[in-house]
């Protein structure tokens, strides 16, 4: 993992310093609601429907065991006992009060943590592969790069006040599982002609109220350059993305309405000025970096174990678990083992401050003391020996933390919804309680295997509904919830946006409409063909039979 | 309104006006870049004249004029409205302005490490300012992780500065 320097130290210090400063000169009235209100969004604080909320940054993902107890300790002494881990892998505390906001803030520095531009019109919270470093299919760490655009987007004097909110997605891996595509920026490391490691930059894409999936700006950027390439696409939005409507002001409209071309033209000639200039990393602090993300000592393991077999035959609760949350790692005889924050009729993405210092320690006893946040609001331990995956998995059953449904229709990705958010016109939370609860039959969910359903509670689809293979946007209606429903989105490699299937649903009815396109699916389906698959194939025309009848 | 500029709150000696006839006037003068534009040729003459520019301006408009302004006022709408942070770094960094870059508009002091940082070098405060916060905002952070319009050496940087003197030594 990165440690601190000296300078960072010193920044984020000085950071709740000032967070301090402004919190006490908003308090005796020296700064108004209207001037404080950006300064506060910028450290991640929010006013919500009860109460502030406070955002804190989990750079691209990556916790150690020291960082997860702090964020305990915070959800015990200033919040209700509990976190929320969002979709973009970071965490909420939905109860802090104003005042010791900035005591937070120093706790959290005292581990180099910070709430850091998790909200406002900048540049946010570098996103990346939870599997990183450890994915079997990864050219390069990511986290390399992330912590490089970390520190260069951090206090960018230039891009404090974007049009918008800017978020940057990073990924190493052939299987995008960072949704780099539905990003305002997206990278993807590549190799480069002769063999070196580069980046494929996206940019445009984004969810909202206008979705777009990313258009390709370069093929290949090397990999000194990518500083002054970032420069220049922030440059060219700052200067030219609309601020005349704050749902046109995000980067994909301006590269809609101009074009990729003509967007890729004017990034390009900005670009020929500025890359042969200061923002040229030095190799030295390239491998500084790079030193940092070092592997840890992994010990030299057989690719099976006999042991880890035998466990699956003796326990089909185990064999199960194993089937759908541990995945393939880079090194023989290790494993990925994600831990499922979605428990059938839980909130997803919530975890208890009891629940966090377990899996600090499982962490350490199992993990080399590190822990990942997925922005499918589920959490990670990275490098798992096969061998001890029985016995993390009885601990986590210990603590509530054994549900065997990542990547299934248990793993619902929801926004906090009406239940915490200002913004939201419908509850997501509900919703989802009540759809894992419908599929909390582990044979059942098993057998209906790979399905993604993301909820949003409006429009603003925090949620992710539109890249769900099934989406349920929460709306107002006459004052009454409806639930519309998207089918084959995906936020991978294939990226898509999903079409709406037909008329909402009220309340009490959506829960069946989703057992009925489970149930259409299920009758549909040829072998072991996904849910995507089978709608890839067919079309939208079963389900809106089954859902609607035929005209 | 007063000015801040290194560091302190001064009297504002320079007058914003609308047409060429007070644009001739003695004294230091502010006009908008369209009164630039069409009186430049008569307006040369003149030592002391700025460009008000709007954030939206194309910046290219003044490439051969840059050496003969002695001032340009760059304009923020609102506090939230970061356009003018680039035209600052394009005016210094890409054609080399070296006149007075100033900030109009309702920024505040959470902000003037960004403006002078992006080449901002005096802005329009009210005459009652606490020059203190603004000054105490300036001087708050003790690194910097990107190169600006500044000399501030980035992190990326100093890092293998320190390590290299600390080898020599």
């Amino acid at each position: 993992m990165y440690v601190y320097d000296e300078l960072d130290r010193g920044l984020v210090n000085e950071r709740v310093e000032e967070f301090r400063d402004q919190v006490s000169r908003r308090i005796s009235g020296e700064l108004t609601e209207e001037q404080f209100r950006p300064l506060r969004l910028m450290n991640g604080l929010y006013l919500q429907l009860h109460a502030y909320m406070l955002r804190v940054a989990v750079p691209y993902g990556v916790l150690s065991s020291t960082q997860m107890r702090k964020l305990a300790r915070i959800a015990r002494v200033y919040d209700r006992g509990y976190g929320h881990f969002t979709t973009r892998q970071n965490i909420q505390f939905n109860w802090p009060k104003l005042e010791e906001t900035p005591d937070i803030l120093a706790e959290l520095a005292e581990v180099e943590m910070h709430a850091i531009q998790t909200s406002g019109n900048c540049i946010r919270n570098t996103t990346a592969d939870q599997f990183a470093g450890a994915a079997a299919d990864e050219l390069e760490d990511p986290r390399i790069w992330c912590e490089i655009i970390r520190q260069w987007s951090t206090f960018h004097p230039e891009f404090t006040f974007l049009p918008r909110k800017f978020k940057i997605a990073v990924t190493g891996a052939v299987s995008d599982r960072a949704a780099i595509k539905v990003h305002d920026i997206g990278i993807v490391l590549v190799q480069g002609a002769d063999g070196e490691v580069g980046f494929e930059i996206w940019a445009g894409g984004g969810l909202g109220r206008t979705p777009m999936i990313a258009k390709k700006i370069r093929d290949f950027l090397p990999a000194a350059d990518l500083l002054s390439y970032l420069e220049a696409m922030l440059r060219v939005y700052n200067r030219f993305g609309r601020r005349d409507n704050k749902y046109k002001a995000r980067i994909k409209i301006l590269v809609h309405e101009i074009g990729a071309d003509a967007y890729r033209d004017a990034v390009e000639a900005e670009w020929a000025d500025i890359r042969d200039g200061a923002l040229a990393l030095p190799e030295q602090e390239i491998s500084r970096i790079r030193e940092a993300f070092t592997p840890p000592a992994f010990e030299v393991l057989d690719t099976a174990s006999t042991a880890f077999e035998a466990r699956k035959f003796e326990d089909r609760g185990f064999a199960r678990w194993v089937a759908s949350n541990v995945r393939r790692h880079k090194v023989a005889g290790y494993a990925i083992a994600n831990i499922s924050l979605k428990p059938a009729g839980g909130i997803p993405g919530d975890a208890t401050a009891e629940q966090m210092d377990a899996v600090a320690d499982y962490a350490d006893r199992w993990s080399f003391g590190e822990l990942r946040v997925a922005h499918e609001q589920n959490l990670v331990l990275p490098h798992v020996r096969q061998d001890d995956l029985y016995d993390l998995w009885l601990a986590l059953g210990s603590v509530e933390l054994d549900a065997p449904n990542i990547g299934t229709l248990g793993d619902i990705i929801a926004c906090p919804g009406m239940d915490y958010c200002s913004l939201a016109t419908a509850r997501s939370i509900p919703i989802a309680q009540q759809i894992s609860e419908r599929f909390a039959d582990l044979e059942r969910l098993h057998d209906i295997g790979s399905v993604s359903l993301n909820i949003s509670g409006c429009i603003n689809a925090c949620g992710h509904h539109h890249v769900g293979n099934i989406g349920i946007l929460g709306v107002d209606k006459k004052g009454e919830e409806f639930y519309q429903v998207t089918l084959g989105g995906q936020a991978d490699e294939n990226a898509s946006i999903g079409k709406i299937i037909g008329p909402g649903f009220a309340s009490d009815a959506i829960v069946d409409a989703i057992e009925t396109i489970i149930e259409t699916y299920l009758s549909v389906r040829q072998d072991d063909e996904s849910f995507i698959g089978t709608l890839n194939r067919l079309g939208q025309t079963p389900f809106k039979e089954a859902l609607y009848g035929t005209a | 309104m007063a000015l801040l500029k290194n560091g302190r709150l001064i009297q504002d000696r320079w007058t914003t006006v609308d047409n060429l006839t007070d644009a001739l006037k003695p004294g230091g003068v502010l006009v908008p870049l369209e009164l630039w534009l069409a009186e430049r040729d008569t307006l040369r003459g003149k030592s002391a004249v700025g460009v008000i520019l709007p954030n939206d301006a194309d910046l290219d408009l003044l490439a051969d004029d840059y050496d003969r302004i002695a001032a340009i006022v760059l304009t923020f709408p609102s506090m939230v409205d970061g356009r003018a942070f680039s035209q600052a770094r394009l005016i210094r960094e890409r054609f080399g302005f070296d006149g007075e870059i100033r900030a109009r508009g309702p920024v505040i002091a959470d902000q003037y490490l960004y403006l002078l940082r992006c080449g901002v070098d005096a802005v329009e405060v009210p005459d009652d300012t606490n020059v203190e916060s603004w000054l105490r905002n300036a001087r708050r952070f003790s690194a910097v992780y990107q190169p600006a319009a500044d000399d501030r050496i980035p992190a990326y940087r100093r890092r293998h500065l320190v390590a290299a003197s600390a080898i020599a030594s």
